[in-house]
């Protein structure tokens, strides 16, 4: 009997724990996504996200891959291919996005961070 | 002037001198019996003759002196004409005494005394043409056929004499001082006997002149012979004519002659001997001798209008004979210290001469510029020669020079006229190397210090001179040389040796319709030690056979054309640590305008040949040949296009040995040509493995010059391959390449990375086509491996290679392309079906490095890989294009270690019932720039379930972050461990990076909990995995 209680104790702790821990999804413009960002990522890369939902992430010399990109609410997917094989992705939570600033992080690490600036 | 016109006006003016003491006794008997005085009797004679001729006093004895006439004349003189000053001839006195009883009783003329005082002659041209002109009408009718005549003496006390003669168009004189003249003779008919005896003091002729000149002389005729017996001897005498120049203290001639007056039959002796010769021509060549005897014996033969006359000819030059030719630029002295030239000459109807010459030096010696060539050494010279005067013609046969034993002899055959042609052989007999070498002048054995050789040169070689249009022309005809027995040495660089050697050449040797020049070489049993830089190239061969031609060598309009051709038998080259040994070969060329641009063909040949390099190489082969055609063109830069190459190649049975590999290549058999590259068969085996090649490849040509697409289609077929003995073949020789020289590596590595990737051609269509039977790759063996390596549009494509094994199935696609954009593009499309997860392993171990629990799982998955990206020079990715992912799917795995299972079972409270089995397992990868994700996957294993996901920095440190969701467990909630930090950190210290965290993936497996991002992170799982599925070949 002391288990159970023990056991509902926990899960009533947990299940506030939830309550206070979810937070409502944020809507961002994607017209403010469209354009050429600029990350210091991998000594200075540009994405560029065309209104069509494709872009292309490239370093200065122009070298880089193709992508398609969707945003839903704060998700930012990212699905490259290659010239013909490749295939990845890059799953992305926007926590900031207006028409001079992105910022973001991966999804499966919050604390892999990256921050864009509008060109 | 010819000595014969020198004397003909003395003789003339004798002559005179003896008509006019004839005269004066006609004139003495005319007086007896008429009543005249003598004087004006003679004087009015001698008006009649065509010079002024004056006697002082004329006094006649017949009464004091009889039965002897006595005659004396004082003060005759002769001139040109009554007023001229120059007197021609003056004597003091004349005394005559004849025989007048004698005369009255017998007719005949007895002399007893005919005495002419001092006198002058002074002959002048003038004068002489008087006389000469004179000459046949006082000559006429007068016979000394029918005289008879005594002189007891005839005695000149002095005479002065000149005459002038006409020498290079300048006048000079020929002059006598204080001639003295003993005579004395019989003549009667045709039988003469006379003496005499003539010393002159000095004379001269020019800038020429000798002293104390004494000659004596006896002539008999009888019965139609003449025998004459001359002795003169001349001192001090000096001779300058022009640019000659000579001097002699002492020469003497004796001459003892017999002469048919009937049939023109002589014979007879002569010698000069001329003391302290000194002879000088041009100022530039000087002869000097202390002693020269010329000497002509045995003389005899016909003097007609075809004369015959044969005999021998000795000139002996005693010590002390030298001779040099000095001027500005050349200083050549020789000394020839017993010298003899002997000739004996035959001449036949005064057209054909047979002469012999022989010629002995006992010792010479010659400088040039002061520097000594040769040094007391014996020189002859002998010849048998022809010469016929009508055909102008010159035949030598025979003729040997000698030059201190090392011998020379020649065959001359020579038209001179009309024009040249010359034919001559000439040939070296025996000539002992050594004995040259050792003759060699100082100032070159300087230079030849380190050369040693030994043998013996036998050569002959023929030319042919001609004139043509003017020019002489020299060709060569033939040549041979021969060595035997050679031994040469060069310094340490060189040492060779030869049994036999034979040099031919031949010219002109017509052949295919050109006159051509031959050189044929044979050697036998020949052995060369070369140092190359401190390493000995020895070469043994026991016969070679070359020949060279030089086709149309005469068309100065073309450069000639070479054609050669060697065969060698039993011959062995080692170098150090090599060694090759071949039983035969043969080297053929054919090279037409060899100095411009080049066109032929070379053929080489070997049999049986052996190579080894040190104990780590060994090659053999049976039988190899080549054909070369080429066709130069000299302004493409192309080395192929330069030359135009069309080969046919040909192997048979060699055998490589390295480091104990076998290396077996049964036959090579290959066609090239700019048009096309056919491979006929190319056939090797290395260790376990063998590889046939065969297909082509064309408009090779075309290609280089971008005008069409390189095509070609290849196969290379295999029975197997090890490719583990081929790895472990590979990684040896690069130690062992490294461990020789490190220098040459990092100057291999430094070369390659000036040199630039390897650009893929873009005009190229070429297909290799791969089947192989049996792969064994360390324990594994793979089975059927087929599949296409195609070279296409700046690619480099390995199309869907795929094979099967024990373990697996695979598929291979790989590309290599350049340039694409500028940059380098390489992918790999992989997949390896229904493996063995252990030999998945055991094939690629880095997938036991991102999965390590990889290894102790046992059973059968998928394995599905693929990236591509763009590669720098160097073949590094350049990550912002890199790209890529990898599948593992796995069903009904067994953890291996069982041992290892219960521990784990027992701590981890499994039920007893637990399986050691994974359910099933899907992991998918993907490699995006510098990072790899590891997709979360789950494993169940009885009450467990766990899901695992994580990534990987590519960086300095290799950041990680690793999540192990335990969600499914005995324990009452969910655990969540995570891993992160520096690779290299985390395995030293790794407490400090594992910690607690929330179970970050509870909802992905639970398909009513998941959430959005669950659903998306699955959806991106299934896209990878059919994306990496459907690059697999059906």
């Amino acid at each position: 009997m002391k288990r159970t209680y023990l056991y509902l104790t926990v899960l009533l702790i947990v299940a506030s724990f939830s309550i206070i821990g979810c937070e409502p999804l944020q809507d961002f413009d994607q017209e403010n996504l469209v354009g050429t960002w600029y990350t210091s990522d991998l000594g200075g890369m540009y994405y560029t996200f065309y209104e069509n939902g494709t872009g292309r992430s490239e370093n200065s010399a122009k070298q880089g891959l193709n992508f398609t990109w969707t945003l839903d609410g704060e998700s930012l997917v990212l699905r490259y291919e290659g010239k013909e094989v490749g295939l990845g992705y890059d799953d992305l939570v926007v926590t900031t996005l207006n028409a001079t600033t992105l910022k973001c992080y991966y999804s499966s690490d919050p604390s892999d961070k990256l921050s864009f600036v509008k060109q | 002037m010819k000595a014969g016109n020198v004397f003909k006006p003395i003789i003339i003016a004798f002559a005179s001198l003896v008509l006019l003491i004839l005269v004066s006794c006609c004139i003495l008997v005319w007086v007896v019996f008429k009543s005249d005085t003598p004087t004006n009797v003679a004087n009015n004679f001698m008006k009649q003759l065509p010079v002024y001729t004056n006697v002082g006093n004329i006094g006649l004895s017949l009464k004091t002196t009889y039965p002897f006439f006595a005659l004396h004349l004082d003060n005759v003189l002769v001139k040109e004409n009554e007023e001229s000053s120059d007197t021609t001839l003056f004597v003091r006195y004349l005394d005559l005494m004849l025989d007048l009883q004698k005369f009255v009783q017998t007719k005949e003329i007895s002399v007893q005394k005919l005495w002419l005082g001092p006198s002058v002659c002074n002959l002048d041209t003038v004068v002489l043409n008087k006389l000469l002109s004179g000459d046949d009408t006082d000559s006429s009718g007068f016979s000394l056929n029918d005289m008879r005549a005594d002189l007891s003496l005839f005695k000149i006390e002095s005479l002065d004499f000149t005459m002038p003669v006409v020498m290079d168009s300048l006048q000079e004189y020929i002059t006598a001082k204080n001639l003295s003249l003993d005579l004395k003779g019989k003549l009667q008919g045709d039988t003469i006997g006379a003496e005499a005896t003539v010393m002159v003091p000095y004379a001269g002729l020019g800038c020429s002149n000798v002293n104390d000149v004494n000659i004596e002389a006896k002539l008999d005729v009888l019965n139609g012979n003449a025998n004459l017996d001359l002795c003169a001897a001349v001192k001090n005498v000096i001779v300058s004519f022009d640019s000659l120049s000579a001097g002699s203290d002492n020469i003497s001639v004796k001459l003892e002659a017999l002469y048919s007056l009937e049939d023109s039959n002589f014979n007879g002796n002569v010698s000069l001997e001329m003391k302290n010769l000194l002879a000088s021509l041009n100022n530039t060549t000087n002869i000097e001798s202390d002693c020269v005897v010329l000497t002509l014996s045995d003389l005899e033969g016909v003097l007609d209008d075809t004369p015959d006359i044969k005999g021998s000819l000795l000139l002996s030059a005693g010590n002390g004979a030298s001779v040099s030719l000095v001027d500005d630029s050349l200083d050549v002295s020789a000394a020839l210290d017993n010298t003899n030239i002997s000739l004996d000459f035959d001449m036949i109807d005064g057209s054909l001469v047979k002469v012999s010459p022989q010629l002995r030096i006992k010792s010479i010696s010659a400088d040039y510029n002061n520097d000594c060539y040769l040094d007391n050494c014996s020189f002859g010279f002998d010849c048998d020669a022809s010469l016929d005067l009508n055909n102008m013609q010159i035949i030598a046969r025979n003729a040997i020079l000698n030059l201190n034993n090392n011998i020379v002899k020649a065959d001359v055959t020579a038209n001179v006229a009309p024009s040249l042609n010359l034919y001559t052989i000439v040939e070296l007999c025996d000539i002992d190397i050594e004995r040259v070498l050792e003759s060699v002048p100082e100032v070159i054995k300087e230079s030849l210090d380190s050369i040693d050789a030994t043998g013996t040169v036998n050569a002959k070689a023929s030319v042919y001179i001609s004139d043509v249009n003017g020019q002489t022309v020299m060709e060569p005809q033939s040549a041979v040389v021969s060595l035997s027995d050679f031994s040469g040495r060069y310094g340490d660089f060189i040492d060779a040796y030869g049994h036999t050697f034979t040099l031919n050449v031949l010219f002109p040797n017509y052949l295919n319709g050109l006159d051509a020049i031959l050189i044929k070489t044979i050697s036998q049993q020949s052995t060369a030690k070369v140092n190359l830089d401190g390493s000995m190239l020895n070469a043994k061969i026991d016969s070679l056979n070359a020949y060279f031609y030089l086709y149309d060598v005469r068309n100065l309009q073309n450069m000639p054309r070479f054609e050669s051709y060697a065969y060698m038998t039993n011959s062995t080259v080692t170098l150090d640590t090599i060694s090759i040994d071949y039983k035969l070969s043969s080297i053929a060329l054919d090279i037409e305008n060899p100095f411009g641009a080049p066109k032929g063909y070379v053929d080489t040949y070997f049999d049986g040949l052996e190579g080894n390099y040190g104990r780590d190489l060994n090659v053999s082969f049976d039988h190899f040949e080549t054909k070369l055609n080429f066709d130069s063109d000299m302004e493409q830069e192309d080395m192929l296009l330069r030359w135009k190459p069309v080969l046919k190649t040909a192997l048979l049975n060699a055998d490589v040995q390295y480091h104990a590999i076998p290396v077996e290549i049964p036959q090579i058999d290959f066609d090239f040509s700019l048009g096309r590259f056919d491979i006929h068969s190319a056939a090797v085996r290395i260790g376990n493995t063998n590889a046939e090649v065969s297909g082509f490849v064309e408009n090779i040509g075309d290609f280089i010059m971008d005008k069409d697409t390189l095509r070609g289609n290849l196969s290379v077929t295999s029975d197997k391959v090890d490719l583990s003995q081929l790895i472990s073949l590979s990684n040896y020789l690069s130690e062992s390449d490294c461990n020789a020289d490190d220098s040459i590596a990092i100057d291999s590595v430094m070369q390659s990375q000036v040199s630039g990737p390897f650009i893929v051609p873009t005009m190229a269509d070429i297909n290799l086509k791969t089947v192989i039977d049996t792969v064994i790759y360390n324990t594994s063996e793979f089975y059927d491996l087929k599949g296409d390596i195609s070279l296409f549009n700046s690619s480099l494509i390995m199309q869907e290679v795929g094979f099967s094994s024990k373990a697996a199935q695979m598929q291979l696609t790989a590309k290599y392309q350049t340039p694409v954009d500028d940059d380098i593009f390489a992918l790999i499309d992989f997949h390896l079906l229904d493996i063995d997860i252990s030999e998945l392993i055991h094939i690629i171990p880095a997938v036991d490095s991102v999965m390590p629990m990889l290894r102790s799982v046992d059973g059968r998955a998928q394995f599905h890989f693929d990236i591509e990206s763009c590669l720098d020079s160097t073949y590094m990715p350049i990550y912002p294009t890199l790209i890529g992912s990898m599948a593992i799917e796995g069903a009904d795995l067994v953890v291996m270690d069982n041992d290892v299972f219960k521990t784990i079972k027992k701590r981890l409270l499994m039920s007893k019932k637990a399986e050691n089995k994974i359910d099933s397992l899907n992991v998918e990868a993907q490699v995006l720039r510098n990072r790899v994700d590891l997709y979360p996957f789950l494993i169940k294993m009885d009450k467990y379930q766990a899901i695992v996901g994580g990534r990987h920095h590519i960086n300095n440190d290799l950041d990680c972050r690793y999540h192990i969701s335990l969600t499914k467990s005995p324990l009452p909630f969910r655990l969540g461990v995570t891993v992160q930090g520096a690779l290299d950190d985390i395995i030293a210290r790794p407490l400090k990076h594992i910690r607690l965290s929330k179970c970050e993936y509870k909802r992905l497996y639970v398909p009513e909990k998941r959430n959005i991002t669950d659903q998306r992170m699955l959806m991106m799982k299934q896209d990878i995995l059919n994306t990496l599925r459907s690059n697999v070949r059906e």
